[in-house]
Formats: structure tokens, C-alpha cells, sequence
């Protein structure tokens, strides 16, 4: 889709699989503009400090010092609520659709997009519990056993809401560690190499550099790049974008029909769900283009995050932007159309009323500066589309204050109208939350990688001549030979090195065929090997059957749940609601089915894979650390002591060189 | 506190010594034997701590401090944690249950009937007395609010002389000594004030006062005394008396600046007679019309089905206006509102002849009062609608100028303040804090160290009518007794134990039993001692004494006293002094500045 | 080439992923089963008290009545404790020289109460009237338990609001006719599930939806 769009490439015509490991992982590794991280982290730090006050402070006084009062309830701590669960969706929604797109340009985005909803949900997260009176009694909120024999009310969105979250977290943490997995193997790989390095040199930070090699290992779960895993890896990680999809709508449905499910005037309306998801999106793209500019500006990613990337991001910015545009529109024509007396007089205090400086903000910055993106020159300009990201985001906020802060301050009784001010805590303790963001994003670009290594590679693998020729060279290099090594462990099996996918493929083909019984065949790879699958005997596996199993199970058990404790076990009449108000429990089933899927896509993961393995014989490969960087191996593994290993290694050395021959013959011992 | 300090020490002292030092006033750092002497006489606690101001030993004692706080959570939830059944369960206390005892609610002076409702010995909750005979059943805000000042931890506790805390005994003792003197001169000197006294056993025990002192003058004070109502009755009648109308006879009532719905003694009993009037005047489908005419907006005015709002200076040519209506004569021309009001409200009063009603209130001139009694006379409604009564209040006393006046010559030399507060109270002009300044003893009872109490050498504690036994004559004249309902939390008395003991200077704790002089002043009533421990035990269940209100006084009304309005404020030429100056709030000057009263038959 | 992980590594990220699945499991499991446990609630613990007083020999084997000493059961909120003054009415009779009532003796000769442990309390949010309970058919036993066969008087039921749920959802469960409501070793008859809705016609009992109002107890 974004080829029709521009023109220039998606990644430099120079660039190899190496390369692309280098850059991203030097990032984490060696950590270059040091200086300029401490700074930023000693301010996010600060701002964490402002926000460890506040929580001080809030616990010990309570909501009140936000300023919230009788009316008033829900102000900036919702706002906060509202606008970090919607960078998060947005930024999830934006993640997950180019991945379930198949954009294969998305390597420079998704994973910033993942971080943020992560982190966004993280901050979003603590506001519902902190905005409780006594926030350790949270749990209540949950349906745990408990000794007063009650239930939570799972007809109100204040319950599916606490349902969301938790799915949320769970959904963002699953997609992000699910992409970060090969990742971190790559980053377990090179920061090995490096403390063999370093205790080769005796350096005095040898015991420093193992560790950290080992904690990248212990994180990356014994991840081998095999064959089988990449396989299940591609559909999980798909599967988990899906459930993610269904998640943020499901979210935002509990987000906004706590607004819209009220009789609120300025809230009960049909159309607040749907710019509420909306400007969530768009605060959410808004979010990740400002956050990836200033990584592309700050690591100087020019090569990854090019002006293509620029491009199809300004254009989402300028599409959404016209889209909460005509919500705004559609808002007013509706409300001055056909709404009642007191709808119309809430939007009219907005534009003119106490508040219309926070109404306006929220106008003018969510239509306008998207405009500015019909120009093409704009549109490529890092510090523009920097600008309108950070311009969407403050408008995204200013929008939930108006909703929120204009009809609370007077709904239909004069009796509960009372005025509402912006109070420093409550700013306190939005840039608190702010803080806590950015720490650990800041925290995540200190260790983790920033860029998605395996799909900027898989990018190059399919664009870029650089990538294919340097793999062409390798294999013209050698001659393939079985070295002899005196080796008197017991034999584990027998290992062949490749430049390519296609080698790989066309070597385990050939040998596909000696003795299934016992010998066991895996190929290895820094990318996934969808070609290597048909001779591994493999195709059809599918983790989709677990996913569906899993979400099925946990969002019916949750629906039985909430039709036994609603209408059988805890029977309480609210308003003359039915019994069995069976649609108000669809949306927390739905977003349980989508994190019980996940978990047990999460399950299946790990059990097909045989992981997590930390320490496997194929690690005893030599060179095998380039499995996660720029060679293909071929393991062939004893399962038997027919095993003929002499055998391979002559089917192997047979094979042409342009079709299969090894660089390198090995025998590995157990 | 020893004169001017020693600075050049002082300095020397400071800059001695190693590290910084901490002081808390000049006297501290000098460290004088006369600053020790003082510290150990008033801080005895303290004076250890200044004495030896180590770090380690104040370190130490926060530390225990702080240790000792921690225990606070160990107690159970809220000390629930026990049972403690009584040993001998009183009979009828039931704990967790309710009990409500009769009591009464004092106004001004003026008592209401209440039921206390305790729980746990505990009184807890205000509510009217169904059947007392005056409130039936009613009480106002100030009666609910009075189970908050029982427990109100800023009540006075203890004696205190010259501001310090004192006791009982010393001050006997004190005043014992004093005694002997006062006796001699026949209480030459003396002077009492009070508030409004309408309690029986009270009015006694100033009575013995008085002739155990026969030269003691009394005085009451008062924010809006009776003494212009009484006085325009006097105007009227001859003597003072007490209206009190009948609404349920009455067909039309008009009021100029009558407050019978306002706050006041009178309000319970009056708003609910009004009310059941007014609904059995609509259950036979009539209308109990109210006309008010009233300077300020009163609840009264504002109840009213015709009101306007009339200057007070025009309030009496507006009776006069009515009174020459209801003599035949013509009724006011003009098209001004007050003319249209004066216009309706005579002819209602005239079409109701026998049964109308007019009513004037607390605040209003005692002319008033009397061109009041005149038009209801004219009208026929004395004695229908409205009977006069003896005043519930004792009479006799002289009023809080009279007081000041003589304070301001010397010639008082004691002044017994007793249940008041006329430092703050009294009008500005009279400077009762001035005057008390020039009497040699001073002596203060009351339920606060207030005001009055600073100025006081002695303030005693008085006991919260919660806690107290004691009576209280109604508006119409109804005794209802007051019994206390907890044990007294301070050392307060009640104002007839004090009493009894200024009036014979004897008697120990117990000699001054507040339910022995209850009993006692009951008692003259004459029966065997059976038969009354019999009908005082009924009426302290009932709340008060049965059928004990005033009854109706035979009345005639004096000649026509030929005031007009605006003669009130010149001098009669008998008047020995120039006249308070009237600022329209303080009665009791309006009526000393009013001309003798003409004497009529009705007065014997 | 070396191993970055040595193979006993895989067993203890195992066992570690194990645990840790299990602590979600069962750290939450734990602290519901010590919230319940008889070490939080009291259940069948019996205090020392000022004197050893047995309701098993007053109460089950002497036969006294339950409202002789708890006079206001069946009339007020409390039940009440009795005064030093009732235990006095037998005990300046009979066993007047022993050791163990000199406690007693103590208390009525210098007026000085008895405190005894308190064992039945409900959070002071939540009320609570003895007289309608019993008065409507809900026996002493439903709630304390057999106390003629406590020698040493202990809570019998965690007073959690779930014990009060289970009869207020259906209490036809529980009331008894009024002459059984004393009896201390009452169980269900046969027929409870006919005389129950019976019985609770017969008191006016309104069930389910107007005993589990949260106004009911938390007023």
C-alpha cells in the first residue's frame, strides 16, 4: 500500500543483515550520545520524584487536593486516565493494523508504537486505581472470593473498565515481548561475543559483560531462531495483533460508555464512542510520530526511519485529523440539529463558557494542524510532523477535560452545580505520570532494542540488492568441507552453515529424506524461514487452534461468570435492569477472551517450541551466534544410533554451490 | 518579669559555652534564681527539664514519647473490646436502649417543656414535651442545640480567681470572710444581677437574699427584656401583665410588629397555638386571616396573608389610626400601600368585634404596647381573644442602667454577676466593663469563662441545665421543673445552690443539695411529706406542675394617657436626670424615660 | 563453542517460571484461606475470662433460661450482659465460700463491674437488633452455636457478612417455630423446606429481595 505512495526507497540500497543487527543493537550495547541519555533521564527522573510526591501527598489527603468536589468527580484524573489509555490504544491500533497489513516497511515503527502502549498503559493504569478514595482496597473492584459474599456490578462500565485494563496490560506486554523476542536473542548473541571478547582480553569488565549477556539470555528464553520457532513466532505475533485489535475497540467501548451510558447532557450521545475512539487513535499516532522522530533525531536512524516512513505517517496524521474533524462536526450539526435544550446548552458552554480556553485547545489543535500535511514537503519534515504529534496529543487532552470538566460542572440539577479550577496537584500529578512514562522509555532505549532488528531485516532480505549479494559472495567464498574434529563427547549431530534462506532450504530438502526415524532435522535463521518449512516436514502447524481454544474458554467462563453472580447468586435490583442484561456483560467477556487467548497463545509458544531453553547443544555450534545475525545453519540431530552422520556430511558436500552447498560442515557433540 | 535584663550578662552568657544554645525568653537564658522560683511555682513539670537541658535527656523523652504514642494501636477496635455489665442494674436502664426524661428548655429565662432522650446515661436528643400545657410538644432551635453545649469542651470547669484556677472551698472562704461586713450593713453595696428570673425556687432564694441583705440591689439584664411590654401594660392597666392570646377564638389577627412566630420565649407555644387555630379555621372553611404590619421582615410578617412593611416611628399613629377606627371614626384616605394595609386590617378588626386579635411584640415602645391594650379594649377582644395574665417573670428588680449608673458613682462594693453576661450584652453606652472596674469585688457565675468572667476577680462554673435540677415558669406562667440527666461533668453549681449560699454563708458540698432547695421551695406549698414526694415525683414524670399557669387577671383599663407618639422622647420635668439617649433597641431605658404611670381601679 | 548457560541453568528457569506461576495461584489462594482461618476470626476460641463461667452448666445442665440472665433478647437491640447483680440472686446462696465466684463476690462488695472478653462483635457500621431475630423465629443456636455445650464460652460463627447473607437470602432456610427458638440442639426438620416458607408467612418475613437491601443492616 505505502509503495503506490512514495517515492524513495524504504531502507538505503546499501544495507546488510549485519549492518542493520549492528546499528540497532549498538544502540543498547555501546550506547552512543551517553551524555544527552543521562539528561533526559535526570529530568524524566525528576518529574518520577514529582510524581512519587504527589502519590505521597494523595494518600495521605485524598482525591481532594486534585480539586475534584462534589460535582465535579472526574477531572483531570480521568482526563489523564482517559488520554493515556488512548495514546495507548492508538498507538497498539497502529502497531498491530501495519503488522496484520503485512506493511513490511513497519520494522521502524512498530516497535516504538508497541513500547509506548506499553508504557502508556502502564501510566493509564495507575490513574484508576490512585483516583479511588482508598486505593488499596482496588481489588475490590474484581471479582475475587471474598467473605461479604458480593459481587462486583458487572452491568457498569466502571467494572468493565477494570476488566479492559487488565487485558490491555497483558495484551501490550504480550505483543511487545513477542516482537522483542528474536530481538533480544540478537542483542543475547552480539553482547555475548562481546564478553568472550573481553574475557579473551582479560578485561577487568569481563564479569560485567557475561552478565549482561545472561540476563539478555535469561529474557530471550534460549530463543534459537530455528525454523520451527520463527513459524510459530510469525502466527503468534499476528494472532496477538488481531486480539489486540478487537481489545483496543473493546477498551474504548468501556472507556467511553461510561460517558455515553450516563444521562449526562453533552455525554449521552450515540456519537461519543465513536470520536472518543477516534481521537484516541489519533492521539495515539500522533504520540508515536512525535516519540519516533525524536529517537530517529536523537540515535540518528536516518538509515531505518526514512522519509518514506515520514511520509505514510504524515499521511495517517492528516487522514485521522480529518476524521475527528467531521466528529467535531457531526457533533455540533447533531446537537443543534436534533439534541435537546440542555445539550445544546453544554456546547455552548464549552465554546463559551468558564472552560472554553481548554474547548478551544481541543479544537483547534486536534482539526488544524493535521491541514498542514497536505503539503509533501511537510509531510517528510521530521520537526513538522514532531510538531503536529505533540499539538494532537495536548489536543487530545484538552478534549477529555472539555467532556468531562463541562458537564460535571452543571448537569440538569442547579443543586449540584459547583465550579471546577485546575488545581496544581492535579497537573503535578499528570506530569508525574508523564515522568514515569518517559523513565521507562528512556530506560527501554537504554537496553532494549529501538528499532524491530528482524523486520528491518526482513525488509532488506526482500528490497535490498546489498543483502542478497553479500550472501551470494559468502557462498562462492567457500569450498564446503566436512571439518574433523577430534571431538570424543558423545555426538548430538550434525551441523552445516549457509548464507542464505534459499541454500538452507534447497540443503534440507536434499537431506530430508535420510532416515526420518532418527535423525531429526531444524534449520536456523536470523529472519523467518517460511521456505525451509515444506522440506521440515512442518507445514500446517498452526497456533491458531490454542489462540482460539484460549479465548473462547476464558470469555465464555467470564459470560457464565457474570450471568451466575447477576442473575443467580447476587440478584440486586439496579434502575429495573433485567436479570440477565446480557449485552452489558459482552464487553468484559469480550476483553477477558482476548487475554486468556493471549495467554494462551503465550502457552503454545513456549510448549511447541520446547522453550524456554536455556542451554541447548545447538549453542555448541561454532559461529552459531550468527544464527541471530547473517547465517543460516542446518541441524541434523541424532535420535538413534542408526544415526549415519557421514551420511550427511556426503549428501551435503554433494550439493551444488549454487544450490545448497554448505560453507561449513560440523560435528557437534551433546 | 524581674525588670529590665542584665544585657551586658546576658551577652556574656550567650557567648560563653560551646555550640549554640536555645532559649525561649531572656528570663531563660539569665537563669536567675527568681526565674527558677517562678518556672517551679507554675510549670512544677517543667522546671526539672530547664533545670538540666540535655540533648540526652530530651532525646530520651521524645523517644519514650513516641514509644508510649505506638501503644495507642494496640487498644482493641475502638475499646470494644470488653463487656462491662453494671454490678446493680438500675431499674428501667436498659443499655443500648432509649430513655427520655422531662425536662425543661430555657429561653431567656422562660422555660419550654422538652423530653431528653438519653442512651447509655447519655443525653443525646432534644424533642418538645407532648404534654406540656405551653409548648405542647414544640421546641425551637436553640432547645435542640442545648445538648451540644452540654458536651461543648470550652464550657467553664473549674472556680477561678483572678483568672487562675481555684476552687470551691477558697472561694467560701473568701466570701465568708467577707460576710459579716455585708451583714452589717445590711448588704449596703451589694448588688445582683441576673438574667430574667421566672424560676420559683430562684425568685425564693432572692427573696431570702434580699431580706438577709435588705439594702442589696437587684438587677436583670437582658438582650430584649419584657420590661417595655410590661411597661405598656402598666400604661394600660396599671400593673404589669402578660398578654396572651388565644388564636383559636379569633376570627382575624392582626399584628403590628407582633412576633409571635419569631424566635423568642414565646415562639413554641404561641406558632403552635397559632397553626392548630389557623388549620381549624380552614377545616370549617375559613380563613384565620393574619395582617402584619412590621418595620423588618419577621417570620411573622413574612406568614401573614396581607403585610407591609411600616416604619417604626409610624407604628403608633398606625394603632391610633386603627383605634379611631374601631372608636367609628373614618378610615385613612391615601393610596399608599400602609393606607391600603390600614384600611383592610380595620375593617377585618371591626367586622370582627370580640373576636379579632392585635398583637404587638418584644421590640415595640411600651406607647405602643399600650395603644395596643386600648384598641383591643375598644374592640371588645380583652378577655375573648386574649387573656392577662401575672407576668411568669419576677418582678422588682432594677435594670442594667440603674446598675452602671451606680457602678459609675462608687457606691457599688461587690457585684454578684449570676447566670449573665453583660460585658458583652449590655448596650455599648453603658461600658459595664468600665464600671466594673471601679467595684472592689467582683464575683461572676456562668456556663463560659466568658466575657463578664474577665472582669470578674472570681468566676464560678455553672452547671448545664442537662445536668442540674431545678424550675422555670412558661410564658403562661406554667412551673416545669428541670431534672438533670447525666452526672455533672464539671464542678458547676446551680444558680440556687449559689444563692443559698450568698444568703447564709454556710453550708458544706452537701448542705447546698440543688434537689433538697427544688424540694424545698415546693414544699411550703403545704401537704403532708408523703403526699408531695407523691405529686413531685408526678411532675417531675410529666415535666411540670399541673395546672399551675397563671390564670386570668380581671382587668380595667386607665384613663386615656394623652401621649402622642412623639412625646415619648422629651423629658418629663419631675426627671431628676437627663434621659438615656433611645436608640430604639433598649426598652427598659424607653420605660424609666416615660412619665408615672396614671394609677387606675384595676391597680390595688 | 561454549555455552552461555551451563545445563543446570534450564531447570532452574523452569522451576523459576514454575514458581512464579504459582505464587499468582497461590499467594492469593493463601491469603483468602488466613482471612478465613479461625486464627482471624476468632472461631472457636474461648478466652480467659474473670471467672471460668460455663454456659454448659448453667444453661445446659441446671436448664436456666437464656433471658433470665440475657434479659432483653426478645425485646431490645442487645441482648444484654447481666449484672454482677443476677449471678448474685443464686450465688449469695449457694456455693458462697468458693474460689471461683470470688470474683463475683468481689464485684458486688465494691461495686466494681466484671469485664468480660467480648466475643461477639460486629463492625460498628452494621446494625443489629436481637429482639426482631429472635422474636421472628431465628433461634439463639443459628447464630452462636450450641452454648449449653460450651463449657468455656467461644465464638461459634465469624460474624462476616456472608454468615448474615446466607439466611437473609433465604431464611425460610432457617426460622424456627417460637417455641424451638431457645431450643439450643435445634436442627432443620425433614419438612423445613415446606414448614419453612410456612413460618416465614406467618412472621411476616420479607425475603430475598428486601432482607439483602444494603439499608437493612447498614443504616
Amino acid at each position: 500500500m505505502a509503495g503506490a505512495l512514495v517515492d524513495g526507497s524504504l531502507i538505503p540500497p546499501e544495507e546488510t543483515l549485519q549492518g542493520i543487527g549492528g546499528a540497532v543493537t549498538a544502540i543498547p550495547l555501546t550506547h552512543p550520545g551517553n551524555r544527552r541519555w543521562w539528561i533526559a533521564f535526570a529530568g524524566a527522573g525528576a518529574l518520577l520524584g514529582i510524581f512519587a510526591v504527589t502519590l505521597a501527598y494523595l494518600l495521605y489527603a485524598g482525591p481532594g487536593i486534585w480539586g475534584n468536589n462534589n460535582a465535579v468527580v472526574w477531572a483531570l484524573d480521568i482526563a489523564s486516565y482517559d488520554w493515556w489509555i488512548g495514546v495507548a490504544s492508538g498507538s497498539l491500533l497502529v502497531s498491530a493494523i501495519l503488522l496484520l497489513l503485512g506493511a513490511e516497511w513497519r520494522g521502524a515503527v512498530n516497535r516504538v508504537a508497541e513500547t509506548l502502549a506499553l508504557l502508556a498503559t502502564a501510566a493509564a493504569g495507575l490513574y484508576p486505581i490512585i483516583h479511588l478514595g482508598r486505593p488499596w482496597f482496588f481489588f475490590w473492584n474484581l471479582p475475587y472470593p471474598n467473605t461479604y459474599d458480593l459481587w462486583p456490578q458487572f452491568r457498569s462500565p466502571l467494572l468493565w473498565d477494570a476488566i479492559d485494563i487488565v487485558s490491555f496490560l497483558v495484551i501490550c506486554v504480550s505483543l511487545w515481548f513477542i516482537g522483542l523476542l528474536p530481538d533480544l536473542a540478537t542483542l543475547r548473541d552480539r553482547a555475548f561475543a562481546e564478553a568472550m571478547r573481553q574475557a579473551d582480553a582479560k578485561a577487568p569488565t569481563r564479569g560485567l559483560a557475561l552478565l549482561r549477556a545472561q540476563v539478555y539470555g535469561i529474557v530471550a528464553s534460549g530463543w534459537r531462531g530455528s525454523a520451527a520457532h520463527w513459524q510459530i513466532w510469525v502466527q503468534a505475533y499476528r494472532t496477538v495483533a488481531l486480539l489486540g485489535v478487537l481489545l483496543v475497540v473493546s477498551v474504548q467501548t468501556g472507556a467511553s460508555v461510561m460517558l455515553a451510558g450516563s444521562l449526562m447532557p453533552g455525554w449521552h450521545s450515540t456519537l461519543l464512542p465513536v470520536s472518543f475512539l477516534i481521537n484516541a487513535v489519533y492521539s495515539g499516532v500522533g504520540v508515536t510520530a512525535m516519540i519516533v522522530m525524536l529517537i530517529r533525531l536523537v540515535y540518528g536512524l536516518d538509515t531505518l526511519v526514512t522519509p518514506r516512513h515520514l511520509d505514510v505517517l504524515g499521511r495517517l496524521l492528516l487522514c485521522l485529523g480529518c476524521a475527528s474533524a467531521y466528529c467535531y462536526a457531526a457533533e455540533a450539526f447533531d446537537t443543534f440539529l436534533n439534541g435537546d435544550a440542555q445539550g445544546r446548552a453544554v456546547l455552548v458552554r464549552r465554546l463559551t463558557g468558564d472552560h472554553a480556553l481548554v474547548s478551544w485547545t481541543a479544537i483547534l489543535s486536534l482539526v488544524l494542524p493535521a491541514q498542514v500535511l497536505w503539503s509533501a514537503r511537510a509531510r517528510t519534515a521530521p520537526l513538522v510532523l514532531a510538531a503536529v504529534g505533540l499539538l494532537v496529543a495536548i489536543g487530545a487532552y484538552a478534549d477529555h477535560v472539555m467532556v468531562l470538566v463541562v458537564t460535571l460542572t452543571q448537569d440538569f440539577l442547579p443543586s449540584s452545580r459547583l465550579p471546577y479550577g485546575v488545581d496544581p496537584w492535579g497537573i503535578a500529578t499528570f506530569a508525574g505520570s508523564i515522568g514515569l512514562f518517559l523513565t521507562l522509555l528512556l530506560l527501554f532505549l537504554r537496553y532494549l532494542p529501538a528499532v524491530s532488528i528482524v523486520e528491518s531485516r526482513r525488509l532488506a532480505l526482500a528490497e535490498v540488492p546489498a543483502a542478497q549479494e553479500a550472501a551470494r559472495a559468502a557462498t562462492s567464498r567457500t569450498a564446503a568441507r566436512p571439518e574433523e574434529d577430534p571431538v570424543a563427547a558423545p555426538l548430538w549431530g550434525v551441523s552445516a552453515t549457509f548464507a542464505s534462506q534459499g541454500d538452507l532450504a534447497a540443503a534440507l530438502q536434499a537431506v530430508s529424506g535420510l532416515g526420518p526415524d532418527h535423525v531429526r532435522l531444524d534449520g536456523h535463521g536470523p529472519v523467518p524461514m517460511p521456505r525451509t518449512l515444506r522440506p521440515l516436514g512442518l507445514e500446517g502447524r498452526s497456533i491458531l487452534p490454542y489462540a482460539l481454544a484460549g479465548a473462547l474458554l476464558g470469555g465464555a467462563g467470564f459470560f457464565a461468570m457474570c450471568v451466575y453472580a447477576t442473575a443467580y447468586d447476587y440478584v440486586f435490583l439496579i434502575g429495573g435492569r433485567p436479570r440477565l442484561s446480557w449485552p452489558s456483560f459482552v464487553v468484559p467477556s469480550l476483553s477477558f477472551a482476548t487475554m486468556a487467548g493471549c495467554v494462551a497463545i503465550h502457552g503454545a509458544l513456549l510448549v511447541l517450541n520446547r522453550l524456554p531453553r536455556l542451554n541447548h547443544p545447538a549453542f555448541n555450534i561454532p559461529g552459531f551466534l550468527r544464527a541471530s545475525d547473517d547465517r543460516f545453519f542446518l541441524t541434523a540431530e541424532a535420535r538413534s544410533d542408526r544415526f549415519d552422520a557421514g551420511k550427511i556430511e556426503r549428501r551435503l558436500t554433494g550439493l551444488p554451490a549454487e544450490a545448497g552447498r554448505p560453507l561449513e560442515i560440523r560435528r557437534i557433540p551433546r | 518579669m524581674t525588670g529590665p535584663p542584665d544585657f551586658p550578662a546576658l551577652r556574656a552568657k550567650l557567648a560563653s559555652g560551646d555550640g549554640p544554645r536555645f532559649w525561649r525568653s531572656l528570663d531563660a537564658v539569665a537563669d536567675s534564681p527568681e526565674f527558677r522560683d517562678y518556672l517551679a511555682a507554675e510549670f512544677p513539670s517543667a522546671s526539672q527539664l530547664a533545670a538540666a537541658p540535655e540533648r540526652r535527656g530530651f532525646l530520651k523523652l521524645m523517644a519514650a514519647s513516641f514509644a508510649l504514642g505506638g501503644l495507642t494501636a494496640c487498644g482493641g477496635a475502638g475499646g470494644r473490646d470488653h463487656e462491662v455489665p453494671y454490678v446493680n442494674q438500675p431499674e428501667r436502664i436498659v443499655p443500648g436502649t432509649d430513655l427520655a426524661y422531662a425536662s425543661s428548655a430555657l429561653f431567656d429565662g422562660f422555660g419550654n417543656g422538652i423530653l431528653v432522650t438519653t442512651r447509655n446515661g447519655r443525653p443525646l436528643k432534644i424533642e418538645g414535651n407532648p404534654d406540656h400545657p405551653w409548648s405542647r410538644g414544640g421546641t425551637d432551635v436553640l432547645a435542640q442545640a442545648s445538648v451540644l453545649g452540654l458536651y461543648d469542651p470550652f464550657r467553664s470547669q473549674a472556680v477561678q480567681h483572678l483568672g487562675r484556677p481555684s476552687s470551691w472551698a477558697a472561694f467560701r472562704t473568701a466570701l465568708q470572710a467577707q460576710m459579716p461586713a455585708w451583714r452589717g450593713t445590711g448588704g449596703a453595696g451589694l448588688a445582683l444581677l441576673t438574667g430574667p428570673v421566672t424560676s420559683p425556687t430562684v425568685a425564693a432564694q432572692i427573696a431570702r437574699l434580699r431580706a438577709a441583705y435588705p439594702a442589696l440591689r437587684w438587677h436583670v439584664g437582658a438582650g430584649a427584656g419584657r420590661a417595655g411590654l410590661y411597661e405598656g401594660a402598666r400604661l394600660a392597666y396599671g400593673r404589669p401583665l402578660e398578654t396572651i392570646p388565644d388564636f383559636d377564638r379569633a376570627r382575624t389577627i392582626v399584628a403590628l410588629d407582633g412576633d409571635f412566630l419569631d424566635l423568642g420565649p414565646g415562639q413554641v407555644g404561641l406558632s403552635r397555638r397559632w397553626s392548630a387555630a389557623r388549620r381549624a379555621a380552614y377545616a370549617e372553611g375559613r380563613l384565620l386571616t393574619l395582617h402584619a404590619a412590621a418595620p423588618t421582615p419577621t417570620l411573622t410578617s413574612a406568614k401573614a396573608d396581607v403585610s407591609v412593611p411600616v416604619q417604626a416611628a409610624r407604628l403608633e399613629a398606625l394603632a391610633r389610626a386603627l383605634l379611631g377606627l374601631a372608636e367609628g371614626g373614618a378610615a385613612p384616605s391615601g393610596d399608599d400601600p400602609v393606607a391600603r394595609w390600614t384600611r383592610g386590617a380595620g375593617k377585618a378588626l371591626t367586622e370582627a368585634r370580640g373576636a379579632g386579635l392585635v398583637t404587638a411584640g418584644l421590640t415595640a415602645s411600651p406607647a405602643l404596647h399600650d395603644l395596643v391594650h386600648r384598641l383591643n379594649g375598644a374592640l371588645g377582644n380583652t378577655g375573648t381573644t386574649l387573656r392577662l395574665t401575672e407576668p411568669a417573670e419576677a418582678q422588682g428588680a432594677g435594670t442594667l442602667a440603674d446598675l452602671a449608673d451606680a457602678m459609675a458613682r462608687g457606691t457599688v462594693t461587690a457585684l454578684i454577676v449570676l447566670g449573665a453576661n453583660p460585658v458583652y450584652e449590655a448596650p455599648g453606652a453603658l461600658d459595664l466593663a468600665a464600671g466594673m472596674g471601679r467595684v472592689p469585688l467582683k464575683i461572676h457565675a456562668g456556663l463560659y469563662a466568658d466575657e463578664t468572667a474577665a472582669h470578674a476577680d472570681w468566676h464560678l462554673p455553672v452547671a448545664h441545665p442537662l445536668e442540674s435540677w431545678g424550675d422555670v415558669r412558661s410564658l403562661d406562667g406554667t412551673v416545669g421543673l428541670i431534672q438533670p440527666t447525666i452526672a455533672p461533668f464539671y464542678n458547676g453549681r446551680t444558680l440556687p445552690q449559689m444563692l443559698a449560699f450568698l444568703a447564709d454563708g454556710t453550708g458544706g458540698d452537701g448542705a447546698e443539695d440543688a434537689l433538697g432547695l427544688l424540694k424545698a421551695r415546693w414544699r411550703e406549698q403545704g401537704t403532708d411529706e408523703a403526699a408531695f414526694e407523691a405529686g413531685f415525683s408526678e411532675a417531675l414524670r410529666q415535666g411540670f406542675w399541673a395546672d399551675s399557669a397563671r390564670p386570668a387577671e380581671t382587668v380595667a383599663l386607665t384613663q386615656v394617657a394623652a401621649i402622642s407618639p412623639y412625646d415619648v422622647h422629651t423629658p418629663p420635668a419631675e426627671a431628676t436626670s437627663p434621659p438615656e439617649p433611645f436608640d430604639g433597641t433598649d426598652t427598659p431605658d424607653l420605660a424609666r424615660a416615660l412619665p408615672p404611670p396614671q394609677r387606675g381601679e384595676g391597680d390595688t | 563453542m561454549a555455552q552461555l548457560f551451563t545445563p543446570g541453568a534450564d531447570a532452574l528457569y523452569r522451576l523459576a517460571l514454575m514458581t512464579g506461576v504459582a505464587c499468582l495461584v497461590g499467594l492469593p489462594v493463601l491469603a483468602a484461606g488466613i482471612v478465613r482461618s479461625n486464627y482471624v476470626t476468632g472461631v472457636g476460641v474461648a478466652p480467659a475470662q474473670p471467672l471460668p463461667f460455663s454456659h454448659k452448666h448453667h444453661s445446659g445442665e441446671l436448664g436456666i433460661d437464656c433471658r433470665y440472665c440475657h434479659t432483653t433478647v426478645d425485646k431490645e437491640a442487645t441482648a444484654g450482659i447481666p449484672p454482677t447483680q443476677t449471678c448474685m440472686t443464686c450465688h449469695s446462696q449457694i456455693w458462697t465460700g468458693s474460689d471461683m465466684l470470688k470474683p463475683v463476690r468481689d464485684s458486688y462488695a465494691q461495686d466494681i463491674p466484671l469485664e468480660w472478653k467480648r466475643l461477639n462483635k460486629l463492625p460498628q457500621y452494621v446494625y443489629y437488633n436481637h429482639s426482631v431475630h429472635v422474636t421472628k423465629g431465628i433461634g439463639c443456636s443459628t447464630c452462636h452455636g450450641d452454648v449449653t455445650a460450651m463449657q468455656m464460652t467461644y465464638r461459634a460463627n465469624a460474624f462476616e457478612m456472608r454468615f448474615c447473607l446466607d439466611c437473609h437470602r433465604a431464611p425460610e432456610k432457617y426460622v424456627r417455630p417460637p417455641d424451638q427458638v431457645w431450643n439450643m440442639t435445634w436442627t432443620p426438620p425433614a419438612d423445613q423446606a415446606t414448614l419453612g416458607p410456612k413460618l416465614a408467612a406467618e412472621y411476616h418475613i420479607r425475603g430475598g429481595a428486601r432482607l439483602t437491601e444494603c439499608g437493612i443492616c447498614h443504616r
